[in-house]
C-alpha cells in the first residue's frame, strides 16, 4: 500500500432530535490520500464534507466503513483508533474559537505535545521551531489568541497542528473566514509546509478558486456522496458530472472577460438530507435526467484513467467542455493575469527575484 | 396541536415521582427537628406511662422509615393527617387557609410584575434618569429581606404616617367579612356586592403584598433589563431599524421576544414568594397557611409542615405547567 | 453564469447610451466622513473624505477588506453608523434631498421605504417568532399606509418576484424553517418590497453557496433594472464584482483608493492595492508578495497624514507620507489616489 490514508466506503447518519428520521450526512465514501499529496474535498454546505473530516479525525464515529491512516486502523478499537489519528491533526474554520482564549499562543502551540514529550526543554525548542517557520516572532508566542488577527490566529492553528510531526492534516475550511490577502498567505504557507515535510492535506473547501489552486486531487462532494473525483486541472478543465459542471459555472473570476463555460444550468437548492432519492441524488435538479437517472442507484464509474464519476449521462458533459474552443479556463486566466498585474513591476521586485 | 399534548402528557407522567421525592425530604427534614411532639401534647404534668402510650398511639416508637410509609399510604387514601394544635385534619386546615396565602402571593407578584417590567424597560431603552433610577432600584430591591422590609412598611406606613390600618389579619374586626367562595377576601367581596369589606380588605392586602412585590420586583427589573437589552441589539431588531420601523414597533416586537426569559423568571418566582409569604404572614399576622406551617414547625407539629410542602410543591408545579403552555402560545418554533 | 452576465450588459448598455434624466445620479455622496471615538488619543477614523455617485439602473461595487469602512459607509447612508461612529463631515444627496440635514424622524420615513438595505446572515436578522410574509407586509404598511391586507397582497407579490415557489405557504414560515439562500430572498423581498430608487447591499451573498449566490445575483440584478433603481454592492470577492458590478470602487482603510468602469478597471489597474488585491486572488505569490508586503524601504511612522497604504506599497516614497493624495482621473470614468499610479 502506498496510500497514507484510505476511507473506504463509510457511513454516518445522525438521528433527527424528536423524531425516527435520521439524517445522513455521509452515504458511502471512498476515497485515498497517497503521502505528500492534496486533496480538495469540495461541496456545498449540507454535502457532508466536514463530516468526513470529522470521521477521520475521531471526532465523529463512523456507522459503516473503514478508516486507515499509514496502515493503522482508525475505526473500532478506541486505541489502536488512537495510534491513528496519532498520525493527524485538523485546523478549523474559526481559529478564534478552537484555541483556549486563556494560554499564551506559545501554550496553545505547545498542546498537542505534551503526551507525546516530556521533556520541556525539547517542547521549548520544537515549538519555537514551529512558530518560526509559520512566521510566528518570539514576541507573538507571549500574546494571547484575543489579541491576533484573523490570519495570524490561522497561523497558530496551523503551527499548533503540525508541532506534532503528523502525516495528514485535515484543513476544514482554514480560509473561509479570511480576507482574500490573508487567504492567499495562508495558502502561500500551506504549500510551503508541505514542500518541506512531505505532509499530505485533505483541504475541505466550498470555495472552488482556493481548491483549484491548492490541489493535486479533486473529489466533489453532494448529500454526503463523492460525485466526481480526478485531477484538479483535469477535473476543472472538463468535468464529468453535470454537478461539477453547475458549481464550476458560477465561479467568478476577477476579471470581466474570463467567462466560465455554463453548459448546464442547476435548478433550486441542495434538498435535505433527510428522505433521500432513490436514483442519482442530482436527478431533481439536473436539466439531462431521465427515468433511467431516476430508478436506481448511480454507480461510480472511471472513463479515463484517474478521472472518477457517478453519471450516467458523463460523456454527454464532457463532450459539451471538449467543444469549447479553450476549456481549461484557469490556467488561462492565471496567464492573463500574470501579464495584467505585471505591467510597471518595481525595481525592487526585480531585486527580490534574485535573492 | 398534538405535540403540545404529547408534551404535556409527558410531563404529566413525572408530577407523581417529583411530588413523592419532595415529600420524602421535606419529612425526612422535618423529623430532624428536635423536640418530642407528645410531651408537648400532654403539658408538663404528663406521666412517662402517658407519654409512651400517646407515642404509641402517634407511631412515634416506629422507625422513620415506617412512619413515612404509613404517611404515605394515609396520602393516598386522602388523609394528610391531624395538627394536635387545632386538632382537626390538616387537609381542612390548609383548604381554609392556603386561599389566603394564595391571594397575598399572587397580589404580590402582580405588584412585581407592575414595577419589574416597567423599570426593565426604562433601564434597557436608557431613558434618561429613569433608566438610572431603575438600574440602581433593581440591583438594591433583590438584596433585601422581605421580613425586614415588611417591619419597616409598617414602621412607615401604620405607625408613623397611620396610612394603613393595624398589621392584623386580612380585613378590619369590626367589618362583616363576605361569604367564602373562592377563599380571596377581594374577589369574595366583589362576589358579595360588599363594597365595605372589599375597600377594608384591599387596605389589608396592600403592605404585605407590596412588601412582596418590592422585593420580587428586583430579578424581574433585572431580567427584563438583560433580555430587552440583548434583543435590541440582536440582527433582527437592527434589520428592523434600518427597514425604518418605529421606534415603538422595535421595541414592541423585543420585549414580545424576551418574554419567554421573563415568564420563566417570574414563574420562579411565584413558587419563591410562597416560601417568602411564611415570613411575612408572621410579619402581618395574615393567618394564611405559611403562618400555619410555621407554628407547625415550632411546635413540632409535622402534619401541617408536610402538608404546606405538598400544596405549595403541586401549586409550583402547576405554574411551569402553565408556563410550558404559554411557551407554546409565545413560541411557535416549541414542539416543531 | 452566462445569463447573470447577459444581463449585465443589457445594464452596461443601459447606462452607456442614457436619456439625460437617466444620467444624473440619484445618489451623490459628498466628502462624507464617519469617526469613532477612542477612551484616549485621535479618533478613529473608519471613512475619511469619500465622494461617490450612484445613477439610476447603475450597479456599483465596493470591494475592501475587513477594516475598510465598508459596513460603516453602508450604515452610514442610511443615518445609522454603528455605535459609537458618528458623520462629523459629509453631505449625502438622494433624489434632490439632503438626508443628513433631515429629522431624526424625517430620516427614519426615507429608511426602507426610499432607500433599503440588504443584509448577510439573513438568519439572525429576521424575527425568529413572526411569520416571514408578517415581516415583509409590515414594512410595506408602516412606510406605504396600506391596509393589513394591501400590505399582506404586497408582501405575496414580492415573494413571487423574489422567485420563492410555493409563496402562498411561504408567507407563513418562520426564519429557521428556511434555507440560507430562501431567507436571503426573504431579505431581499423586505428591502424591495417598497420599490425604493436605492439599494445597498452589505455582504449579501458571502454566506451563500456558488450556486445559490449565482440565482441571487441574478434576481437583484433583474429587479434593479425593472424598477429602475440603483444599486451599491458591497463585497469582499473581487471575483463578483468583475462581473456583476458596472463600475467598481476599491476602499481601503476608510478610502476609496480606485474607482472605474468593470473593464476599464479589472483590465488595467492602476493602483498598487487594487493590483495586490488582484494578485491575491489568483495565488501569484511572487507578485502578491511584490505588490502588497511590508515596506521596509522607508520608515513609515505611525500617524503620518499621507497615503494610508504607504506602509505596504512598493512604489512608496516620502511624497507618499507627506501628502494625501488625491483622486485624480486616469481615464475615461477612471480614478486612482496614488502618487504613483502604474502607467499603461
Amino acid at each position: 500500500m502506498t496510500e497514507l490514508l484510505s476511507v473506504a466506503n463509510i457511513k454516518k447518519s445522525f438521528a433527527v432530535a424528536g423524531t425516527r428520521k435520521r439524517v445522513r450526512a455521509v452515504n458511502d465514501v471512498s476515497f485515498t490520500i497517497a503521502p505528500g499529496e492534496t486533496l480538495g474535498l469540495v461541496g456545498e454546505s449540507g454535502s457532508g464534507k466536514s463530516t468526513v473530516g470529522r470521521c477521520i479525525m475521531g471526532l465523529t464515529e463512523i456507522d459503516e466503513g473503514q478508516i486507515v491512516i499509514d496502515g493503522d486502523l482508525s475505526t473500532g478499537r478506541k486505541d489502536g483508533g488512537r495510534q491513528a489519528r496519532a498520525k493527524s491533526q485538523i485546523v478549523f474554520q474559526e481559529p478564534g474559537e478552537s484555541l483556549n482564549p486563556r494560554l499564551s499562543i506559545f501554550r496553545c502551540i505547545e498542546e498537542p505535545l505534551l503526551p507525546v514529550n516530556r521533556d520541556r526543554q525539547l517542547r521549548a525548542a520544537r515549538v519555537r521551531a514551529i512558530a518560526e517557520e509559520v512566521g510566528l516572532s518570539d514576541e507573538l508566542l507571549r500574546a494571547s489568541p484575543g489579541d491576533l488577527s484573523a490570519g495570524l490566529l490561522q497561523r497558530v492553528a496551523i503551527a499548533r497542528a503540525m508541532v506534532t510531526n503528523p502525516k495528514l492534516l485535515v484543513l476544514d475550511e482554514p480560509t473561509s473566514a479570511l480576507d482574500p490577502s490573508a487567504r492567499a498567505e495562508i495558502i502561500s504557507l500551506l504549500n510551503r509546509l508541505q514542500a518541506e515535510h512531505k505532509t499530505a492535506y485533505l483541504f475541505i473547501s466550498h470555495d472552488l478558486n482556493t481548491i483549484r489552486f491548492i490541489s493535486d486531487r479533486v473529489a466533489v462532494m453532494y448529500l454526503g456522496q463523492i460525485v466526481e473525483q480526478g485531477d484538479a486541472a483535469n477535473l476543472f478543465s472538463t468535468p464529468r458530472h453535470p454537478y461539477t459542471s453547475g458549481l464550476l459555472s458560477a465561479v467568478l473570476l476577477p476579471n470581466p472577460q474570463f467567462v466560465q463555460p455554463a453548459p448546464i444550468r442547476l435548478e433550486g437548492e441542495i434538498p435535505s438530507p433527510i428522505d433521500l432519492p432513490q436514483g442519482c441524488f442530482l436527478a431533481s435538479r439536473c436539466p439531462l435526467a431521465d427515468d433511467g437517472c431516476r430508478q436506481k442507484p448511480v454507480a461510480m464509474e472511471m472513463p479515463e484513467r484517474r478521472h472518477e464519476v457517478r453519471c450516467i449521462h458523463h460523456q454527454k458533459v464532457a463532450d459539451m467542455y471538449l467543444n469549447e474552443a479553450n476549456s481549461d479556463v484557469y490556467a488561462e486566466f492565471q496567464n492573463v493575469s500574470e501579464q495584467i498585474l505585471s505591467v510597471g513591476l518595481p525595481e525592487r521586485a526585480s531585486a527580490r527575484q534574485t535573492v | 396541536m398534538s405535540s403540545i399534548r404529547s408534551f404535556l402528557l409527558n410531563r404529566l407522567v413525572f408530577v407523581i415521582p417529583q411530588l413523592f421525592g419532595i415529600l420524602m425530604i421535606a419529612f425526612f427534614l422535618v423529623k430532624t427537628i428536635p423536640g418530642d411532639p407528645a410531651v408537648l401534647m400532654l403539658g408538663p404534668n404528663a406521666t412517662d406511662a402517658s407519654v409512651a402510650a400517646l407515642r404509641t398511639k402517634l407511631g412515634l416508637d416506629q422507625s422513620v422509615v415506617q412512619q413515612f410509609w404509613i404517611f404515605v399510604t394515609n396520602l393516598a387514601k386522602g388523609d394528610l393527617g391531624t395538627s394536635w394544635q387545632t386538632t382537626r385534619p390538616v387537609l381542612e386546615d390548609l383548604f381554609q387557609r392556603f386561599p389566603a396565602t394564595l391571594e397575598l402571593v399572587t397580589f404580590g407578584l402582580l405588584s412585581a410584575i407592575l414595577i419589574g417590567i416597567p423599570m426593565g424597560l426604562a433601564s434597557a431603552l436608557k431613558l434618561g434618569i429613569w433608566g438610572k433610577i431603575s438600574n440602581t432600584y433593581g440591583l438594591i430591591v433583590g438584596a433585601l429581606p422581605d421580613f425586614w422590609l415588611g417591619l419597616v412598611m409598617i414602621f412607615v406606613f401604620y405607625t408613623l404616617l397611620q396610612w394603613a390600618p393595624a398589621p392584623f389579619g386580612r380585613i378590619d374586626m369590626i367589618v362583616i367579612p363576605p361569604a367564602t367562595v373562592t377563599g380571596s377576601m377581594v374577589l369574595d367581596s366583589l362576589i358579595a356586592g360588599n363594597w365595605e369589606a372589599l375597600v377594608s380588605a384591599l387596605q389589608h392586602l396592600l403592605l404585605p403584598a407590596l412588601t412582596l412585590g418590592i422585593v420580587a420586583s428586583g430579578p424581574i427589573q433585572r431580567m427584563t433589563q438583560s433580555m430587552v437589552e440583548s434583543t435590541l441589539d440582536a440582527g433582527f431588531s437592527r434589520y428592523q431599524v434600518i427597514s425604518g420601523l418605529p421606534t415603538q414597533m422595535v421595541v414592541k416586537n423585543a420585549l414580545k421576544n424576551a418574554l419567554p426569559s421573563i415568564i420563566t423568571i417570574i414563574s420562579v418566582l411565584y413558587g419563591y414568594l410562597l416560601g417568602g409569604a411564611v415570613l411575612v404572614e408572621t410579619v402581618f399576622s395574615w393567618g394564611g397557611a405559611g403562618q400555619y406551617a410555621v407554628q407547625g414547625v415550632l411546635n413540632s407539629d409535622v402534619f401541617p409542615v408536610l402538608g404546606f410542602v405538598l400544596f405549595a410543591s403541586i401549586f409550583s408545579l402547576l405554574v411551569y405547567f402553565i408556563v410550558d403552555v404559554l411557551y407554546f402560545l409565545i413560541d411557535p418554533r416549541a414542539g416543531s | 453564469m452566462s445569463v447573470a452576465v447577459k444581463i449585465s450588459e443589457s445594464a452596461l448598455t443601459a447606462s452607456e447610451s442614457p436619456s439625460r434624466d437617466q444620467d444624473k445620479p440619484v445618489v451623490s455622496v459628498r466628502s462624507l466622513s464617519v469617526e469613532f471615538p477612542r477612551l484616549s488619543g485621535a479618533p478613529t477614523v473608519a471613512v475619511r473624505d469619500l465622494d461617490l455617485d450612484i445613477r439610476p439602473q447603475e450597479v456599483v461595487g465596493l470591494v475592501g477588506e475587513s477594516g475598510a469602512g465598508k459596513t460603516t459607509l453602508a450604515r452610514s447612508l442610511l443615518g445609522l453608523p454603528p455605535s459609537p461612529g458618528h458623520i462629523t463631515a459629509g453631505r449625502f444627496v438622494f433624489d434632490d434631498k439632503d438626508i443628513f440635514g433631515l429629522s431624526a424622524e424625517g430620516i427614519r420615513q426615507v429608511r426602507g421605504r426610499d432607500i433599503s438595505m440588504v443584509v448577510s446572515n439573513p438568519r439572525d436578522e429576521l424575527n425568529p417568532l413572526k411569520p416571514v410574509g408578517e415581516q415583509i407586509a409590515t414594512v410595506a404598511r408602516v412606510h406605504l399606509g396600506l391596509s393589513r391586507r394591501e400590505a399582506r397582497q404586497r408582501a405575496f407579490d414580492i415573494l413571487k418576484a423574489v422567485q420563492i415557489p410555493d409563496p402562498e405557504r411561504r408567507m407563513k414560515a418562520l426564519p429557521h424553517e428556511l434555507s440560507g439562500g430562501m431567507a436571503q430572498r426573504i431579505v431581499i423581498a423586505i428591502a424591495l418590497v417598497c420599490s425604493p430608487r436605492f439599494i445597498v447591499s452589505d455582504d449579501a451573498t458571502s454566506g451563500l453557496d456558488v450556486t445559490v449566490q449565482a440565482q441571487i445575483l441574478q434576481l437583484l440584478k433583474e429587479l434593479i433594472l425593472k424598477r429602475d433603481s440603483s444599486l451599491l454592492f458591497i463585497t469582499r470577492d473581487i471575483g463578483v464584482a468583475a462581473h456583476f458590478c458596472d463600475r467598481t470602487a476599491i476602499m481601503f482603510k476608510g478610502e476609496i483608493m480606485e474607482i472605474g468602469g468593470r473593464d476599464s478597471l479589472f483590465l488595467t489597474p492602476r493602483h498598487p492595492y487594487t493590483i495586490g488585491l488582484m494578485s491575491a486572488f489568483c495565488h501569484n505569490d511572487r507578485l502578491r508578495q511584490v505588490w502588497s508586503t511590508q515596506n521596509e524601504q522607508i520608515e513609515v511612522p505611525a500617524g503620518h497624514g499621507g497615503c494610508p497604504y504607504a506602509d505596504r506599497c512598493p512604489n512608496a516614497s516620502q511624497t507618499c507620507l507627506d501628502q494625501r493624495p488625491e483622486l485624480k482621473q486616469v481615464a475615461e470614468g477612471h480614478y486612482v489616489r496614488c502618487h504613483y499610479e502604474v502607467a499603461r
